[in-house]
């Protein structure tokens, strides 16, 4: 079930902390309308940069992550340019905690996907969730595009979880950030068995 | 003739100086050699997020704060300008960039009560959080012990301030407001969530959340400075998406 406007506007209220839904700050009120809420850029990017260390491993990404990536800050009332085929990973302005009995969507609003920006591909935000949500911004245009930091990006719909008693926090691999955040790919324990069936030399 | 170590150490302020803005071009030329090169090597390493954010909310007076990361707390005035270093391992935490007032004010009754219209008592807290010179908030803390008592704060403050009374400084009279109530921003901060008023407002008192950052226990504090940091910002921002909407009040401060 999508949660409305006026469901929203409740569980942002509710006087629980564990049970609220949380977007702050939120400038405009605007913001919640509808069946969903508006989150904006934030101001703090990783910028991916080319390295001479060599490709990208995710098994082996523990270490060394800061030979590709470069952190940059561009305040509200400044511009950053997103060039085409660019990826940056922003954040949300919001710091945001859903509720362990709601999930979310994150998606980009359609007046950006013209201009050729796709805003997330991590679109599912798990219940339980608390942190700002790092988005990863790609220029699919032939045109260098501006970023604005404080304008309107994309919108979380919210669902109603059945059932839902598993939560993100405490045990998830992105619970707290206010800032982008790089992949944790090499965090996943699948690679332990996945290195175990690599094929022997002969 | 000049040495060839004179050469180079004037070929290295100018390298230096070249890539900072005329304000510090400026504002350099009003140090002496010696602190010349060494606010010039510090202006070379960029402030923290965290400082920056806490000048923007505490600034005052008429010229701008040049503040770097150093090894500790240090000023420099100048006409132009206020040259400000902090301890760099403190750097994110806002309670201890609130030094920043502190270090400015030094025991300047005018200057405490601008410190304190913005941040209230936590300016007091500030001096211990920052590790800074008790001198510094010698005068401050009389004036909160005269007006609240010395019971309304925590043994560490206690202790930290109980050596002003062999400091020499005046009283000043300062306009303290209320004590701020900082139980619900306290128990975000300790939950995990960027402290913030019902409906995902950002708090509408900052003096309140520095102080409850104070009371968060230790092996929570770095994240939750970040967090009670997010909603310094979130606050400026509100305010100044406020006054981009409707427009600035009536003797509101619009530059820093």
């Amino acid at each position: 079930m999508v949660m409305g406007e006026a469901q929203l506007r409740e569980r942002m209220q509710h006087p629980v902390i564990q049970e609220r839904l949380v977007v702050t700050p939120l400038l405009s009120d605007a913001q919640v309308k509808g069946a969903s809420i508006d989150v904006r850029l934030g101001t703090d990017f990783i910028l991916m940069k080319r390295s001479a260390a060599g490709p990208i491993d995710p098994m082996a990404m523990r270490t060394g992550v800061l030979d590709y990536q470069e952190r940059a800050r561009v305040e509200v009332g400044e511009k950053m340019i997103l060039h085409p085929n660019q990826l940056v990973l922003g954040v949300t302005l919001e710091f945001i905690q859903v509720p362990r009995d709601l999930m979310a969507y994150v998606i980009g609003r359609s007046s950006w996907g013209r201009l050729g920006l796709m805003v997330a591909t991590a679109v599912m935000v798990s219940p339980g969730y608390r942190g700002s949500l790092t988005l990863e911004l790609a220029n699919l245009a032939d045109t260098p595009v501006y970023l604005y930091p404080g304008t309107r990006v994309a919108q979380l719909v919210f669902h109603q979880v059945d059932g839902a008693s598993s939560a993100y926090a405490g045990a998830g691999k992105y619970t707290g950030p206010v800032g982008p955040e790089f992949s944790k790919l090499s965090w996943d324990e699948d690679w332990q068995a996945i290195q175990r069936m690599q094929p022997e030399e002969m | 003739m000049e040495t060839w170590h004179e050469i180079a150490w004037k070929t290295w302020e100018k390298e230096q100086l070249e890539a900072q803005p005329s304000l510090i071009q400026e504002a350099v030329k009003f140090l002496d050699e010696e602190r010349r090169a060494v606010w010039i090597e510090r202006l070379g390493r960029p402030s923290s997020a965290c400082a920056r954010t806490m000048v923007r909310y505490i600034h005052s007076g008429a010229t701008p704060w040049l503040v770097t990361p150093g090894l500790s707390w240090d000023i420099a005035e100048v006409p132009s300008a206020v040259f400000m270093a902090y301890p760099a391992p403190l750097g994110n935490d806002p309670l201890a960039m609130l030094g920043l007032g502190l270090l400015w004010a030094q025991n300047r009754p005018e200057r405490l009560q601008d410190v304190v219209d913005k941040v209230g008592v936590a300016a007091i807290w500030a001096a211990w959080e920052g590790q800074m010179s008790v001198r510094v908030g010698a005068s401050l803390w009389r004036s909160f012990v005269a007006h609240f008592g010395e019971n309304r704060t925590d043994a560490p403050v206690q202790k930290f301030f109980a050596s002003v009374t062999h400091v020499d400084v005046p009283v000043p009279q300062i306009a303290w407001g209320d004590f701020p109530n900082y139980q619900a921003y306290y128990d975000q901060l300790c939950y995990g969530v960027v402290p913030h008023d019902p409906g995902g407002a950002s708090p509408h008192d900052i003096a309140a959340v520095l102080l409850a950052l104070h009371f968060v226990p230790t092996p929570v504090r770095s994240m939750a400075s970040h967090l009670a940091t997010k909603a310094l910002e979130g606050h400026l921002l509100t305010r100044a998406w406020h006054r981009a909407v409707t427009g600035p009040q009536e003797g509101e401060q619009t530059q820093w």
